[in-house]
């Protein structure tokens, strides 16, 4: 079952849980599988069907592809990353 | 200095000369200011002189009538900021939302120095003249410097509409405090617990300039078709166009930026700044407009680094293992939201192997200038933090401080802050150079009448990636000409035609590289994050490879026969060989055109590390401290052009020397920048620094085919702590705050001559 890696800011949400397992075959339906846990969720992750502006996922250390259509395999580990910029 | 090995390369890790030298050396390359177009007027910008106050009214009749003045632009100019459409920038909305109130302040100014008016006459006297007579009615209201008096309850607030943001959700309150992030894996409560040690410490840093020596200057043309020309220095033109874009709501398919030569960015050049102002001008007055900046307005005018607060609590073991790290960030964005806080805490426990930490972070603002990016934003100030508590921790357990970092440092697998974990990196090759190193093996020597010590510091930066475009293209003479996506910073230039000249196997002197404006070559990410040499560089690698096989193809239909590379670049078919410009007569002379495009984007930065080695004197009677010896080590991967590399460590280390010991906005209580020149504002010079030993330690970036990974901002982050360790061993105090100034310091041995504690933070 594909693991989630919950962002620090959300595991007030989780009961402090840091990874979580959720029946899921797309990045839509561990957030979906997420959100039936933990109502509440998916509002922190999502807005207007995609990822909120600033976030981004990794599925098995690969940015995610095709937004929330994007597959996700059995044993895969997703992590949900603020996007960052540089300097020079 | 060490000499990188070539491995078997050619070009790589050789030192050819670089391709804008000679422009550059006889002043024929064109940088900002030399930009001139026909019939153009002369732009200069009202600064609000107070650090908060309302604008009540703004009268610009007088300075309309002046003769020679064309144009007079306030916020009025610009689009409402509410019905500003923001889709094409990379910073997300917020931030561009509040880049249009930056650019010409609306109803209310929230520093000294922000834009309030600008305007265009015949001649730059004529156009300072006018700004005089701009009557502004101001409407003081109380300001706040400090970001952490900016958090506290009561304090004024300067965007009624702010609230806290905190994982996607918001407060329900006015603050400002923009946002609040935690990176947070295993238990930290429970790594204290285990803990023999416990150190904890705050510290402060100043807000600081990149002090880049060319000034700002944009030179736009608003054609009558409506097509805004910019021709301007800056560390991504398109950036600036999309940017530009968005606040002036224009289609970027009618702006073009010519991109010039660049005196100097280091992030605060990776945003716009005047250029709107020049285009604003020129539609309005119908002519070119040349906007300008003097130093005074480079410093209260465009985007600092930001001054910061940190907390840092570390827990070891009697044996010197880390159980545990809990750090507080607060980082002064200036008078709006996003500071480079997520990188300030991302590198604070990026240095160590850690299985528990927690790190908060707040973007606060204050009224001070919007801050930008500066080389590696937010890891100077973090690292800072963390390196004077771990060389704190190395001295009560009496431990050597390169072995301490050697047992924690961290390696493949050890967990980044985000709970994803480390590839291959350098940290543990750098601490085993920095040991070997000849400025360690060599004892310390005091002499009389001052004190002298040695100190170590470590930094980590995570290195960035996103897209970049090369365009490649065999001409006839069997050179190539290489179009470049990316503005060069730092001899970027020739670091990626150096990469293509390796892939297809000629000199680097037979590639010619060109950094077109935005309508003649295909979109890249800004020159930044110190992904250029990396990504742009996989790009060029790519092209070569694209640019052979069409080079085979032709010469296979030319010879009806199949063609296959040989050494030396050439080519060979079953009855003749032909070298590599050999080939390119041919195919030009059949009209065969080899001209490869490549777009992409790098799945992943290689993250940096570095150690450095310091040694200071300092004179207990004046508090001055001298640097007399020092030595940057660091892993870039793969040295592509060495002296660019070393170049970028002198030039990283000098900055990051200047943030300890000289450097920062020296504010009255009013809100009022009082050393906004050179000469009060401290820069180091060549006469304040050592010859800066560098050693280049080469890692390979698994990521990318030469191995490179970024080399250009790491070198700041580890001297602040470095220096600070150096003076703690020379005169047995821990400086918490920076800059060390003499004063400063001076303050802290009488307090230490007196028995008192110090170095608690501000």
């Amino acid at each position: 079952m594909p693991a989630v890696h919950v962002p620090a800011e959300l595991r007030d949400l989780t009961g402090g849980r840091a990874m979580v397992d959720v029946d899921a075959r797309t990045l839509g339906e561990v957030i979906d599988g997420l959100e039936t846990r933990y109502p509440g969720l998916r509002t922190r992750l999502v807005t207007d069907g995609h990822l909120r502006p600033g976030l981004r996922a990794l599925v098995a250390g690969a940015p995610a592809k095709g937004d929330l259509r994007g597959p996700v395999g059995a044993t895969d580990e997703i992590f949900f990353l603020r996007q960052i910029g540089g300097g020079a | 200095m060490t000499e990188p090995k070539t491995n078997g390369h050619t070009v790589i890790g050789t030192r050819p000369r670089r391709h804008d030298a000679v422009d550059k050396v006889t002043g024929r390359a064109l940088y900002g200011v030399d930009a001139r177009m026909p019939n153009m007027l002369h732009g200069r910008v009202l600064r609000s002189p107070h650090a908060h106050a309302r604008i009540l009214s703004i009268d610009t009749s007088r300075a309309e009538a002046l003769p020679g003045v064309r144009a007079v632009i306030t916020a009025k100019d610009l689009p409402d900021p509410a019905d500003v459409m923001l889709e094409s920038n990379e910073q997300g909305s917020a931030p561009l939302r509040y880049k249009v109130l930056n650019m010409l302040a609306r109803d209310r100014v929230l520093y000294h120095g922000h834009a309030v008016a600008a305007v265009a006459a015949t001649d730059a006297h004529t156009a300072k003249l006018a700004l005089d007579l701009i009557d502004v009615r101001y409407e003081l209201l109380p300001a706040v410097l400090d970001g952490r008096e900016a958090m506290r309850e009561g304090a004024p607030l300067l965007l009624p509409e702010l609230r806290t943001e905190r994982g996607g959700a918001f407060g329900d309150r006015p603050t400002n405090v923009a946002s609040h992030i935690t990176y947070a894996e295993g238990d930290v409560e429970r790594g204290f617990a285990a803990a023999d040690l416990i150190v904890e410490r705050e510290f402060t840093t100043a807000t600081v300039h990149q002090g880049y020596i060319e000034p700002h200057a944009a030179t736009a043309s608003w054609g009558a078709n409506g097509e805004l020309v910019i021709e301007c220095a800056s560390q991504g033109h398109f950036v600036i166009r999309d940017e530009l874009a968005d606040i002036l709501q224009w289609p970027p398919s009618k702006i073009r930026i010519v991109p010039l030569e660049i005196g100097g960015g280091f992030g605060g050049k990776t945003t716009v700044w005047l250029e709107p102002h020049a285009a604003v001008l020129s539609r309005k007055s119908g002519r070119p407009v040349k906007v300008t900046m003097d130093r005074a307005e480079v410093l209260m005018g465009t985007g600092p680094a930001a001054g910061s607060y940190e907390r840092v609590k570390i827990g070891v073991t009697t044996a010197g293992r880390i159980t545990a790290l809990e750090c507080e960030i607060m980082l002064e964005a200036g008078a709006f939201p996003s500071s480079p806080i997520d990188p300030a805490a991302i590198c604070a426990v990026g240095l160590y192997d850690l299985e528990n930490f927690r790190v908060d972070g707040y973007d606060v603002v204050v009224n001070k200038p919007k801050t930008t990016a500066y080389r590696a934003p937010g890891a100077p100030q973090s690292t800072f933090a963390v390196e004077s508590v771990v060389d704190e921790v190395c001295e009560r357990l009496r431990m050597d401080p390169i072995e301490f970092r050697l047992l924690n440092a961290a390696r493949e697998g050890s967990l980044r802050a985000d709970g994803t974990r480390f590839r291959r990196i350098g940290m543990i090759e750098c601490l085993e150079a920095a040991r070997a190193s000849d400025h360690w093996m060599t004892p310390l020597v005091q002499t009389k009448g001052v004190k002298r010590g040695r100190g170590v510091g470590a930094g980590h930066w995570i290195n960035t990636s996103g897209q970049a475009t090369v365009n490649a293209r065999l001409d006839a003479d069997g050179t190539v000409l290489l179009l470049e996506g990316s503005v060069d910073i730092g001899g970027t230039r020739t670091a990626i035609a150096m990469q293509l000249a390796e892939a297809i196997g000629i000199p680097a002197a037979d590639v010619h590289p060109f950094i077109p404006d935005t309508s003649s070559v295909v979109h890249s990410r800004l020159t930044g994050g110190s992904r250029t040499a990396f990504v742009t560089g996989l790009a060029a690698y790519e092209a070569g490879r694209e640019l052979q096989r069409m080079m085979l193809d032709g010469l296979t239909r030319l010879w009806g026969a199949e063609a296959r590379r040989v050494a030396g670049g050439g080519f060979a078919g079953p009855e003749r060989q032909v070298s590599f410009k050999d080939a390119a007569r041919l195919l030009a002379a059949a009209r065969i055109e080899c001209n490869a495009v490549v777009t992409l984007k790098a799945p992943e930065a290689g993250p940096a590390y570095a150690i450095n080695i310091a040694d200071v004197e300092v004179d207990e009677e004046t508090g001055k401290t001298r640097v007399i010896r020092y030595t940057a080590v660091q892993d870039v991967g793969k040295s592509i052009y060495p002296p660019h590399v070393e170049g970028q460590i002198h030039g990283g280390t000098a900055q990051g020397i200047g943030w300890a010991l000289n450097e920062g906005y020296w504010y009255d209580a009013e809100g009022h920048l009082r050393n906004a020149t050179l000469l009060d504002y401290r820069m180091p010079t060549a006469l304040d620094l050592p010859m800066i030993e560098t050693i280049v330690v080469e890692v390979p970036n698994p990521k990318h085919p030469y191995g490179v990974r970024g080399v250009g901002e790491i070198p700041i982050v580890p001297p602040l702590a470095t220096i600070a360790n150096a003076i703690h061993d020379a005169v047995g105090v821990r400086m918490a705050d920076l800059p060390i100034t003499p004063s400063r310091l001076a303050a802290s041995l009488a307090e230490r001559d007196a028995g008192r504690t110090v170095g608690a933070g501000r």
